[in-house]
C-alpha cells in the first residue's frame, strides 16, 4: 500500500544549477500538490510526458528525496521519518539506478540480498529462481560489462527484486528495451502483481500502460489531472472537451492528449508561455 | 550497523583487488616506479661520482720553479696531467678552461724560487694562482686536487726544506669523537626525509583510488542502486572510507618496499656518513626493535585516515570524478607543501606544532624516527587529529545524507 498525500516538492537550485537549465527562478517545483493512493494486488500507473515529475515523484516515494511538503506512507511507514523501514519493504528501479559493471551477476545479487540482511540459503534460492525467470542462468558468472543492454536490464531488475518486497516501484520499465525483453518484464509484473504485490509504475508509453495498470494517474506540470481506472480517465477526457464528441476518444493516447491540449489552452490564457 | 560497514568494506575491497587495471595502478606501479626512478637515479649519480673520481685532470703550468718541476718529477703524480707551459699563452689557456677543454691553469709567480729562498717575515710571500671554471665539475675537481692534494704536499716539502721538521708548524693536534645516540644518528639520517614521501606515497595511494570509489559511483549511479536499500548510508560511508584506508595504507607499502628494492643501486639516498661510521651497527638492530615499528605504525594509520577523509570529503562533493580530480588538485598541493616545510628547520621543534593537523602529523613521524618522540608530542597531535578527524567525518556524513550532494537535486 502507498499512500500520496499533498506531496509537493520544490527544488532549490544553484546559480550553476539555473545557467545550464536556462531557468530565471531560484526554485522549480517538480511536483506541486499530488495525491494517489497504489493498493495491494493492483497496477498504478503514472502517465505524463518527460519532466512532469513522474520520476520525482517515485524518488520521493523511495526515499531518495524527501517531500518539501504533504507526506507519502508505505506500508504505513513514513518515508521521511522511516526511511529504512520502507526501503525495507520496497524495490525501486529507474534507468538511472547502475550495477557495477566490473562484478558478476552472481556476486551482485549476493551483495544486495546481505544488504538485505538476507541468509545467504535464502539469497542463494531467491537467486536461482529470480534468474532463472529472466534468464541470466547462463551468464551468471561473465561481467556485467560485457552483458547485452537487455541482459543487463533484466539482471537490474532481478537484483531490485532479491528480498522479495511488498511494493514494486518501476520508472519506465520498458524504456530502451527490445520487444521480447519488455514483454518478459511485463509479464513479470502481472506475475507480482497477482501475488498481491503493489506496483507503481511510470511511463509514457499509453499502450503498455493501458495493457498493463488497473488505475491511472495522468501528471502534467507537477499535477494530477486524472485519476482512476481506464473507463474513469476516459470519461474524465470526454466531459470537460468543449466539443463534447467523445467519440474520438478511443483510447488512453487519445485522452492523454486531450489532457494536453486543455492543459496548454489553461497555460496561454494564463499567460504562461511554454 | 556494524555488520552493514563489513558487508560494504568487503565489497570495497572486492571492487579493487579483483581489478587488474586497479591492482597495478595502486599497489605495482607505485613500487615499481619508485625502485626504477631510485635505482637509475642512483646508478647514474654513482657513474658520474665515479667518473669524476676517474678522471684525469687536465693543468697546465706556467712559470714553472726549478723546485716544483723537481717536485713532480720525483713525485708523479697519478691522477693528474701537469703540463710545462709558456706564460705567453696565458690568454689562450684560459679560452681552453672556458671551453672545459682544460681543467685547470697553476701559475707561479715569476722569481718564485728565488722569493722563496730569500723569504724574510716582512717581505711579500711567493704566490701561485689557479684558474679554474666553476661551471666545470672536472675544473672544480682539478682545484681541489691541486689546493688539497698536490700543493699541500708541494708546500710541506719545502717547509721541510725550510725547517728541517715540518711539524714545527703545528702546535697542537686536534681530533674529534662523536658522542651522539648512534640510533639517532642513524634515525636522522632517513627521519629527514621518510615522513615526507610517506605522507606523499599515502595521499597518492588515497587519491588513486578514493576519486573513483566514491565520485565515479556517484557518476556512473552505481551509488544510488546502493542507496534505495535498507543500508545506512553511514554504513555505506564508513565502509568506503576504510576501505580506502586499507588501499592508501598498503598501496604506500608497496610504494617502500619499491625504495627498499631500490637501496644497493640508490646508496646517495641512504647512505648517512655520520650514521655509517657510529651507527652502521646500531642502524641494523634499531629498524627491527617492536616499539620502533608500533610507533611508525601508529603515526601513518592516523595519518592515513586524515588523508582519506580528506580525499572523500573532495570525492563526495563532487558530481563527477573530473570535478573531484580538480579539487583535490589543490589539497595535494597543500599536503605536498605541509610536508616539505616539515624537512627544515633545526633543532627541537615546539610542542605546539603537532597540534597542526596534518605538518604535526608529518614532524611526529620524523621525531619518532630519530627518537626524539614524547608523549606529550604523541598524545596532543593524536587528539588533534581524532578531532579533525571527527570533524571530516561528521561533514562526509552530513553529504551523504544530501539528496542535492548524492543526486545532484
Amino acid at each position: 500500500m502507498i499512500e500520496v498525500n499533498g506531496l509537493v516538492k520544490i527544488y532549490k537550485l544553484t546559480k550553476r544549477q539555473m545557467r545550464q537549465r536556462k531557468e530565471k527562478d531560484k526554485v522549480k517545483i517538480a511536483v506541486d500538490g499530488i495525491t494517489f493512493e497504489a493498493r495491494p494486488g493492483e497496477i498504478f500507473g503514472l502517465l505524463g510526458p518527460n519532466g512532469a515529475g513522474k520520476t520525482t515523484t517515485l524518488r520521493c516515494v523511495s526515499t531518495l528525496l524527501s517531500p518539501s511538503e504533504g507526506d507519502i506512507r508505505v506500508c504505513g511507514f513514513d518515508t521521511a521519518a522511516q526511511g529504512v523501514e520502507v526501503r525495507k519493504r520496497i524495490a525501486f528501479l529507474t534507468n538511472e539506478l547502475k550495477l557495477d559493471g566490473h562484478f558478476t551477476p552472481r556476486y551482485t545479487i549476493r551483495y544486495f540480498g546481505s544488504l538485505y540482511n538476507m541468509a545467504p540459503e535464502e539469497i542463494e534460492a531467491r537467486a536461482a529462481s529470480l534468474f532463472k525467470t529472466f534468464g541470466i542462468e547462463g551468464f551468471q558468472d561473465t561481467k556485467i560489462d560485457d552483458l547485452s543492454t537487455g541482459m543487463k536490464q533484466k539482471l537490474s531488475i532481478a537484483v531490485s527484486l532479491i528480498h522479495d518486497p511488498e511494493v514494486v516501484i518501476f520508472d519506465e520499465p520498458t524504456n530502451g528495451l527490445d520487444i521480447i525483453t519488455a514483454r518478459t518484464v511485463t509479464d513479470y509484473l502481472m506475475s507480482l502483481k497477482a501475488e498481491g504485490k503493489t506496483i507503481i509504475v511510470s511511463t509514457h508509453i499509453m499502450s503498455v500502460a493501458e495493457k498493463l495498470c488497473d488505475r491511472f494517474a495522468v501528471i502534467l506540470g507537477g499535477r494530477i489531472v486524472a485519476q482512476g481506472t481506464l473507463e474513469d480517465v476516459l470519461k474524465a477526457a470526454g466531459s470537460q472537451t468543449q466539443d463534447q464528441v467523445p467519440d474520438t476518444i478511443l483510447d488512453l493516447e487519445d485522452a492523454f492528449f486531450r489532457f494536453y491540449q486543455r492543459q496548454e489552452l489553461e497555460d496561454q490564457a494564463s499567460g504562461v508561455i511554454s | 550497523m556494524n555488520r552493514e560497514i563489513l558487508t560494504v568494506l568487503r565489497k570495497e575491497l572486492a571492487r579493487v583487488f579483483t581489478d587488474r587495471r586497479l591492482v597495478i595502478s595502486a599497489f605495482i606501479m607505485p613500487a615499481l616506479t619508485i625502485a626504477l626512478l631510485y635505482g637509475v637515479m642512483g646508478v647514474m649519480i654513482t657513474r658520474m661520482v665515479e667518473d669524476r673520481q676517474e678522471h684525469q685532470t687536465e693543468i697546465a703550468v706556467i712559470d714553472a720553479p726549478a723546485s716544483f718541476a723537481t717536485y713532480i718529477e720525483h713525485h708523479p703524480q697519478e691522477d693528474m696531467t701537469l703540463q710545462l707551459v709558456d706564460a705567453s699563452r696565458l690568454p689562450e689557456l684560459k679560452g681552453l678552461l672556458f671551453t672545459g677543454e682544460l681543467d685547470a691553469v697553476l701559475a707561479f709567480d715569476k722569481g718564485f724560487d728565488t722569493q722563496l729562498i730569500n723569504y724574510k717575515s716582512e717581505t711579500k710571500q711567493p704566490g701561485i694562482k689557479i684558474y679554474y671554471n666553476a661551471a666545470e665539475d672536472y675544473s672544480v675537481d682539478a682545484r681541489s686536487r691541486l689546493m688539497n692534494g698536490l700543493l699541500e704536499d708541494y708546500e710541506a716539502g719545502v717547509l721541510t726544506t725550510r725547517f728541517g721538521d715540518a711539524s714545527y708548524l703545528t702546535a697542537f693536534e686536534t681530533s674529534d669523537e662523536v658522542v651522539a645516540d648512534p640510533k639517532k644518528v642513524a634515525g636522522k639520517g632517513i627521519g629527514s626525509f621518510l615522513p615526507l614521501l610517506l605522507s606523499i606515497f599515502l595521499f597518492a595511494g588515497g587519491m588513486g583510488v578514493g576519486l573513483d570509489a566514491i565520485a565515479g559511483e556517484k557518476e556512473r549511479g552505481t551509488m544510488a542502486t546502493m542507496l534505495v536499500t535498507p543500508v545506512r548510508r553511514e554504513a555505506i560511508a564508513f565502509g568506503k572510507l576504510l576501505s580506502l584506508g586499507v588501499v592508501a595504507f598498503l598501496s604506500s607499502i608497496s610504494t617502500m618496499i619499491g625504495m627498499v628494492a631500490s637501496a644497493p643501486f640508490a646508496t646517495f639516498l641512504f647512505s648517512n656518513p655520520e650514521a655509517e661510521s657510529e651507527g652502521a651497527a646500531a642502524a641494523a638492530g634499531f629498524m627491527i626493535s617492536p616499539g620502533y615499528i608500533a610507533a611508525l605504525l601508529f603515526i601513518s594509520i592516523v595519518l592515513t585516515m586524515l588523508y582519506v577523509a580528506l580525499i572523500s570529503l573532495v570525492s563526495v562533493y563532487a558530481r563527477n570524478v573530473k570535478e573531484a580530480g580538480t579539487y583535490i588538485t589543490p589539497v595535494y598541493m597543500l599536503v605536498m607543501l605541509l610536508g616539505v616545510l616539515t624537512t627544515f628547520g633545526t633543532g627541537q621543534p615546539a610542542l605546539w606544532v603537532f597540534g597542526i593537523p596534518i605538518y604535526g602529523n608529518v614532524m611526529l613521524m620524523k621525531m619518532s624516527l630519530s627518537y626524539e618522540m614524547t608523549w606529550q608530542m604523541l598524545a596532543l597531535n593524536t587528539g588533534v587529529s581524532l578531532v579533525f578527524l571527527a570533524i571530516l567525518v561528521a561533514v562526509i556524513r552530513k553529504m551523504f545524507n544530501s539528496e542535492r550532494v548524492m543526486f545532484n537535486a
